[in-house]
């Protein structure tokens, strides 16, 4: 059978936006190469880090209290910090699931996020390269897709992480590090849709 | 009633106008939005499928509108919001237009007081969004279509019908599929008359748009059909 290989991280998702229109279907294949790929960007991150360690070496630059209630400027890591640690505790409410939906459908659309937005959530500038903010948000993605079940947040997290390891080898270690938490979240979560589903490829 | 039709070159424009000749509908005006975009060569098996699903996807629309001598109005763009296609509509005696292309109709071609109807593929408004079939496949197992009027907005226009399908059991959902559960909903629509009732129901404005699909998805939709 001819290999197939993932291609969707191939060029700079950051400059190039990947579109995912009329895709084509290439068999069973496809899956076994979109996992190789994803397994092959893991070893490249040498170390490991927990998402705790994490939300603690965050820098909180405007000190937003909580994401409700937002009455400025917000740095948009700040946000998804504050989103992810309420997720963490596992207080998932319905403003949690719309905060995220606001985001999750700008990057659906935009498939970019602004470092910075405004208090009605539009982006106030045009830096939109800071990977953190793809890399959490992909991790908060992947925490309410394992709870609700919701594929639209599966759906995005394929796409974010398709733009994180696009951008793997200019990242820090502690990026690496760090986007090792949301791959691995999503081959997880692939791996029990496609079992439910009765779809059987390779994973080693 | 006067029905008319918009078709572009697409496996689905495809479908509709074949179905239509098949069950000896009539159409008071046949657009054709026709780019000169060239028709992809689809494999055996794919043609296989499209014929046992009622149309034949290698046969191109102009050859179905020349062969069967039909008169039609041709375009050279496929955008429904083109200004001389909203001229020309605006003059047609046609009341209905079935409008087989993608897109969001802007306010002129709306305000024409002419209705376009639209065959979406998913129940609405659980399911709106281009890809929401696959979600549906992945979700519950069955797809779904909606004819609605189109408005200003995406899948969001007053309902005509909708109508359940099984997932099917081979692998070319994108062109065959598709463009079968689409045409199969519009030959009910048209065998039943709905287009006659006055009675419409608004569709609820909360509903679930999904995004278009990523190909792990797609595959995995797709893959679970075919074991099944």
């Amino acid at each position: 059978m001819k290999k197939i290989y993932y291609s969707y991280s191939k060029n700079d998702l950051l400059q190039n936006p990947e579109k995912y229109e009329n895709t084509p279907y290439s068999g069973i294949t496809f899956l076994d190469s979109y996992v190789e790929f994803r397994k092959n960007i893991l070893k490249l991150s040498t170390i490991d880090i927990k998402i705790d360690e994490f939300l603690s070496s965050v820098i909180l630059k405007n000190n937003i209290e909580t994401f409700e209630n937002i009455h400025k400027d917000f740095s948009t890591l700040d946000m998804f910090s504050k989103l992810l640690k309420q997720i963490l505790t596992g207080n998932i409410n319905s403003n949690v699931i719309s905060t995220v939906s606001i985001f999750l459908k700008k990057f659906e659309i935009t498939k970019k996020i602004s470092s910075r937005h405004d208090k009605n959530f539009k982006g106030i500038n045009n830096d939109f390269s800071n990977i953190q903010n793809y890399i959490v948000f992909a991790i908060i993605c992947n925490i309410l897709y394992e709870k609700t079940s919701d594929l639209k947040f599966l759906n995005v997290v394929l796409k974010l992480n398709d733009l994180i390891c696009s951008q793997i080898k200019k990242l820090s270690k502690f990026e690496q590090s760090l986007s090792k938490i949301s791959i691995e979240y999503e081959l997880n979560n692939i791996k029990k849709l496609s079992k439910e589903k009765g779809v059987d490829f390779h994973w080693n | 009633m006067e029905l008319g039709i918009i078709l572009t070159p697409s496996a689905r424009s495809k479908a509709y106008i074949q179905k239509i000749l098949k069950n000896k509908f009539s159409l008071s005006e046949i657009i054709f939005l026709n780019d000169g975009k060239i028709e992809p060569d689809f494999e055996q098996e794919e043609i296989f499928e499209s014929n046992r699903n009622g149309f034949d996807i290698s046969e191109s629309v102009l050859s179905t509108l020349e062969k069967n001598n039909l008169s039609f109005k041709e375009f050279d763009f496929i955008d429904i919001n083109n200004q001389e296609l909203v001229n020309f509509i605006a003059k047609s005696n046609s009341d209905f237009f079935i409008f087989s292309g993608g897109g969001i109709l802007k306010d002129s071609i709306l305000n024409t007081d002419k209705k376009f109807i639209h065959f979406h593929p998913g129940i609405v408004p659980q399911y709106r969004g281009s890809t929401c079939f696959y979600y549906s496949i992945l979700i519950e197992n069955q797809c779904g279509v909606t004819a609605y009027f189109m408005d200003k907005n995406i899948d969001t226009g007053k309902i005509i019908f909708q109508k359940f399908f099984e997932p099917p059991n081979h692998k070319f959902l994108d062109n065959v599929y598709d463009s079968f559960i689409r045409s199969e909903t519009l030959i009910e629509v048209l065998k039943n008359n709905l287009l006659k009732s006055d009675n419409f129901n608004e569709q609820p404005i909360e509903g679930k748009t999904y995004h278009i699909i990523h190909p792990v998805l797609k595959h995995i939709a797709i893959l679970s059909c075919i074991n099944d």
